[in-house]
């Protein structure tokens, strides 16, 4: 692997951010840290760029034990949240920087600039002072001064968090561009499932300085292995009951539903997920496609573009819903069946973990 | 405008404005009691009895337990203003200060000064029977300074008095040496002197000096007056200036205050200075306490002539006929009874003014000089400068030489 | 009062505020400049006498030299030790940071009298450090008794909690990530202490300057009570116009020259100094 964290902890205190971290993260790969605030994912990224000195483990990146290096020395660039961008250079100052920094002669300074110029579209900005800029050229000329020194890796702490919503996603895809362009592991903090699952190879959920699971993100989609991730990456309607022998749950808001073979005893406390976009809905009275089937009535219809979301009354509780529009479309106060599939649910037992 | 008038006037206002309920009359009064308290501290009355006595005095006379009782029997509050020197006293009166002052302290000529310029007012010995302890050569028909020559009338009353003598290190200095001036201009304390900051008496006595050396001193002077070391020649100014330049190299530093000279001489980094003998009594005093054991020596009249002051007590032209003046004088009266003089002696190092013989022990008798006030008329008396403007000059270079 | 008027009113206030405490006296003190004083009296015929003696007479020269190269020592050596003091603070200061800047307020409680009376008594003949140096046997310092260096010390003890709090305040508004970044990109700690922390700071360290220069500059208290025979300093001879010989006039033409330089001082630092530079843009962070 690229950069190798062997067993790294960081202790605050009694509070352990980090704990025990074990992570392989191959050269060219877009890794990111998903976790919500407080997680611990900023302090393992600090911890890579140097600006933490674990408490205990190792850090290595292209082979060699970097623990114990200064930040200047380990050959990465990061990119944060709050852009971080030197008031008191221009935009040309800031981007040459890293390269005078590597002692690089004037002319390769000045090419290497007019290059990362070119690539993120800065051209005439370069005399400009930060606060001169706009928060996405801001955003532009802190991902140039990251990528301007071809750095070992790129460390980018929450990029896109002080962006609006059109200006994250646009720059989503280019940030993904520019790392298989440059052939670099890019390590991408984030709380927002979204940009982890748009742009990563692989997704590493941090919860309570652990990694909960770093596995490539359709996995971390689709198979979620713990409740937390489950809850955590998209949306999902969550079900908590009672096994009986049957293989059946007895939900605790009196649904019972068909779970898929596991190996939990029968008596023992279970929860279930099942992704908003595979409840179906029918129409009150049709044959439902699902194995499990629930009569709710709509509540509330959000319309989202290309899909709806349908917001369910089933008994004292809500379930949420997400259709293409291409399908029925339901009003609310309408009666509907929400049905799916035991394939579709995901099954952890009390302690949230994935029974085996 | 007489605010402590309105004042009342509004206090007044105020009683029918409360039983008649009319707002706009309250609001009104209530606007007027407002300023007039406003403005109350900032503007005195005319006769009115004054809750304050301000006195613009040297530090050194303040006895705050004689000021308490005064305080309380008054029915006053006593709100002293030091300053350190006579024209620094002088600046501050004529820009305004007698509005600010009751009382005012100065010494030799300036209280004359003072009257013809109509910073201060006559006095009323009659008032003030502490005036009839006076030793003779301070009573008026003898000491002519405080009295105005046209009418007759005083307008001050003598407190303490002294010289600007040498107090000098008996251990480290020899008498003959210290009895002259050129002490204090002697290579061989180099680095051991030090003079006061006082820029009128540092120029006047080397003034005597020069004036004696150059033997203008028992010529006939261009103002066909005798010798005052205030009124100096430019070539004796001259001579003043370079002998004050050299000086310099001698000097440990001018000290500020009475306390630093005492700790200096005390220790012996210095061991010659002018002072007005307050400094001596004090470090006499400690040895008699067997706190220091060097002996000190003080010259009074340095054999070319020296300078010598008395204090007076003066009342501001600010301060009207009736109870106001009844209180500036009872207060004068109370600082010149004898007994209170006995403590400013004992306080201040100063010699008094007051015969307090009868209160004294022999010793204090002489170290306090009390049978030697006759030799005040051998002292040229602390005078205005002929021109601040030149000796400022002569001052300025030397300082920056 | 809303409105049209509040605007004006409240811009008054300050307007009002200069006029009657900056404006008047500067006028006055002008006009009186090109009066005359003769034995405590102004005499108020128009003339440049002062001026002319300022210019011609050396002593007033020397004082100003004297002043501007004293003011100049002092406030790089107060800049030299507030730097490393107010970033100790910032860094290890922790939740006693507020401690640290108030215990630095305290001495200004004091009077500036006392304090410079407290350090003569330190620095005298009979002073703390002499009175130990004698006790264990060696010689008192000479230089430190009543001289230009006791005058600069007592400077520098007057006007270093004014340099430590401006710093500390420029360092607690400078955003100390940016020293991270700089890291990440290559700068050792003491690159980008040069590259980033330093230029970020410089306005706040020459605000810090400039409020210990200017009073220094004028500086009555210190060189009279420490400075010795030879210590007298343009502040002081100017106070010794006003408090003494009673030559208002010439001592308000010192004043205003001691206006002028200190403008001049001020002007030569901003035309050196590119604000842009030091990320300062008037309108706070951001």
């Amino acid at each position: 692997m690229y950069i190798t964290l062997d067993g790294v902890s960081r202790q605050y205190g009694d509070i352990w951010a980090v704990d025990r971290v074990n992570m392989g993260i191959g050269q060219s790969e877009f890794v990111s840290l998903l976790g919500p605030s407080g997680s611990g994912k900023t302090t393992l990224l600090r911890i890579i760029a140097g600006l933490e000195k674990p408490t205990t483990g190792r850090v290595l990146i292209d082979g060699v034990d970097v623990t114990d290096l200064p930040p200047h020395r380990r050959g990465v660039a990061m990119v944060f949240q709050e852009f971080l961008l030197f008031p008191h250079r221009t935009v040309y100052e800031n981007l040459a920087f890293p390269l005078r920094m590597l002692k690089l002669p004037k002319a390769e300074i000045e090419e290497r600039v007019a290059w990362v110029v070119g690539i993120l579209s800065l051209a005439g900005l370069e005399k400009r002072y930060p606060n001169q800029l706009s928060g996405g050229q801001q955003q532009r000329v802190a991902l140039g001064r990251g990528l301007v020194g071809r750095p070992k890796a790129l460390l980018l702490d929450e990029p896109l968090a002080n962006l609006d919503r059109e200006l994250r996603q646009e720059m989503e895809v280019e940030i993904r561009r520019h790392q298989i362009a440059l052939g670099i592991p890019f390590i991408y903090v984030t709380h927002n499932q979204e940009e982890a699952l748009s742009m990563s190879d692989r997704i590493a959920v941090v919860r309570r300085g652990r990694i909960e699971d770093f596995a490539p993100r359709t996995q971390i989609y689709d198979t979620p292995r713990t409740a937390f991730i489950a809850q955590f990456v998209g949306r999902s309607n969550r079900f908590e009951g009672t096994l009986d022998g049957a293989g059946m749950l007895a939900s605790d808001c009196g649904a019972r539903l068909a779970v898929p073979a596991a190996g939990l005893a029968a008596g023992s406390r279970a929860m279930l997920f099942v992704k908003n976009e595979k409840l179906r809905l029918d129409p009150a009275g049709a044959t439902p496609a699902g194995a499990n089937s629930l009569a709710c009535t709509v509540k509330d219809v959000i319309l989202r573009g290309a899909y709806a979301d349908y917001i369910l009354a089933f008994g004292n509780r809500e379930l949420n819903a997400s259709r293409p529009r291409s399908e029925r479309a339901f009003l609310a106060g309408e009666a509907v069946t929400a049905s799916f599939d035991a394939a579709d649910m995901d099954l952890f037992d009390a302690d949230g973990e994935r029974p085996s | 405008m007489k605010p402590h008038e309105s004042h009342s006037a509004a206090a007044q206002a105020a009683a029918p404005a409360s039983s008649s309920v009319d707002r706009r009359q309250a609001l009104k009064t209530l606007a007027a009691g407002a300023l007039a308290t406003v403005t109350a501290p900032y503007i005195r009355p005319a006769s009115a009895a004054p809750t304050q006595l301000r006195a613009l005095m040297w530090e050194g006379y303040l006895l705050p337990d004689v000021i308490a009782g005064f305080e309380e029997k008054y029915k006053v509050k006593f709100a002293p203003t030091f300053f350190d020197g006579n024209s620094e006293a002088y600046n501050k009166l004529r820009v305004g200060g007698t509005k600010d002052f009751d009382l005012v302290q100065a010494d030799g000529f300036w209280p004359s000064l003072y009257f013809r310029e109509k910073l201060i007012r006559t006095v009323d010995y009659a008032k003030m029977p502490s005036t009839q302890h006076l030793f003779p050569v301070f009573k008026p028909d003898q000491y002519k300074l405080l009295t105005d020559e046209k009418t007759g009338v005083q307008f001050g009353v003598p407190f303490c008095w002294g010289s600007y003598g040498t107090t000098y290190n008996a251990d480290q200095v020899p008498a003959e040496k210290a009895a002259s001036i050129e002490v204090l201009f002697d290579p061989e304390f180099g680095g051991r002197l030090s003079t006061s900051a006082r820029f009128e008496e540092n120029i006047a006595l080397t003034g005597i000096l020069v004036a004696s050396r150059m033997g203008t001193i028992d010529k006939p002077r261009p103002d066909g007056k005798s010798f005052n070391p205030y009124v100096l020649t430019d070539a004796e100014l001259d001579g003043v200036e370079k002998l004050l330049i050299e000086q310099k190299k001698l000097l440990l530093t001018r000290y500020q205050d009475n306390a630093t000279l005492e700790q200096l001489l005390a220790s012996g980094a210095v061991v010659a200075a002018p002072e007005f003998a307050q400094v001596y009594r004090l470090l006499l005093a400690k040895k008699a306490k067997g706190e220091i054991d060097t002996t000190f020596a003080h010259t009074l009249v340095p054999k070319e002539g020296g300078l010598g002051w008395v204090d007076t007590w003066l009342v501001s032209s600010g301060v009207p006929d009736g109870a106001g003046l009844d209180v500036c004088q009872s207060f004068i009266d109370l600082m010149t009874a004898p007994e209170t003089m006995k403590k400013i002696a004992l306080a201040s190092g100063c010699s008094t003014t007051i015969d307090i013989r009868s209160l004294s022990t022999p010793e204090e008798q002489k170290l306090y000089l009390m049978d030697r006030t006759g030799e005040l008329s051998k002292m040229y008396m602390f005078d205005q400068p002929s021109s601040t403007e030149k000796w400022e000059r002569v001052w300025s270079r030397m300082q920056a030489a | 009062m809303k409105g049209r008027w509040s605007g004006p009113l409240l811009l008054g206030v300050p307007t009002a505020f200069l006029l009657a405490l900056f404006v008047l006296p500067l006028v006055s003190m002008v006009v009186l400049s090109f009066w005359r004083t003769e034995n405590y009296h102004i005499v108020q015929d128009w003339n440049l006498g002062n001026y002319l003696t300022l210019a011609t007479e050396g002593a007033y020269v020397t004082f100003l030299v004297r002043s501007l190269v004293m003011a100049s020592l002092v406030s790089v050596i107060c800049v030299v030790i507030a730097w490393p003091v107010s970033y100790a603070i910032i860094l290890y200061g922790g939740r006693y940071r507020l401690l640290f800047t108030l215990a630095f307020a305290v001495p200004f409680l004091t009077g500036e009298v006392l304090r410079v009376i407290a350090l003569q008594g330190l620095l005298g003949p009979l002073g703390l450090i002499n009175g130990v140096l004698m006790a264990l046997g060696a010689a008192p310092l000479r230089f430190i008794m009543y001289t230009n260096v006791a005058s600069a010390i007592g400077l520098v003890y007057l006007y270093l909690p004014i340099v430590v709090t401006v710093i500390y305040l420029s360092l607690l508004n400078f955003d100390a990530r940016l020293i991270d970044a700089a890291k990440i990109f290559g700068a050792s700690p003491a690159r980008a202490f040069f590259e980033i922390t330093w230029p970020l700071n410089l306005f706040g360290t020459l605000i810090g300057f400039a409020l210990c220069f200017i009073p220094c500059l004028s500086a009555t208290l210190a060189p009279r009570f420490l400075g010795g025979p030879n210590g007298t300093l343009y502040g002081m001879a100017m106070a010794q116009q006003f408090g003494e010989s009673g030559t208002w006039a010439l001592g308000a033409a010192m004043g205003v020259v001691l206006f002028l330089t200190s403008i001049l001082a001020v002007l030569a630092v901003c035309l050196k100094v590119d604000l842009r530079r030091t990320g300062f843009t008037g309108f706070g962070r951001g």
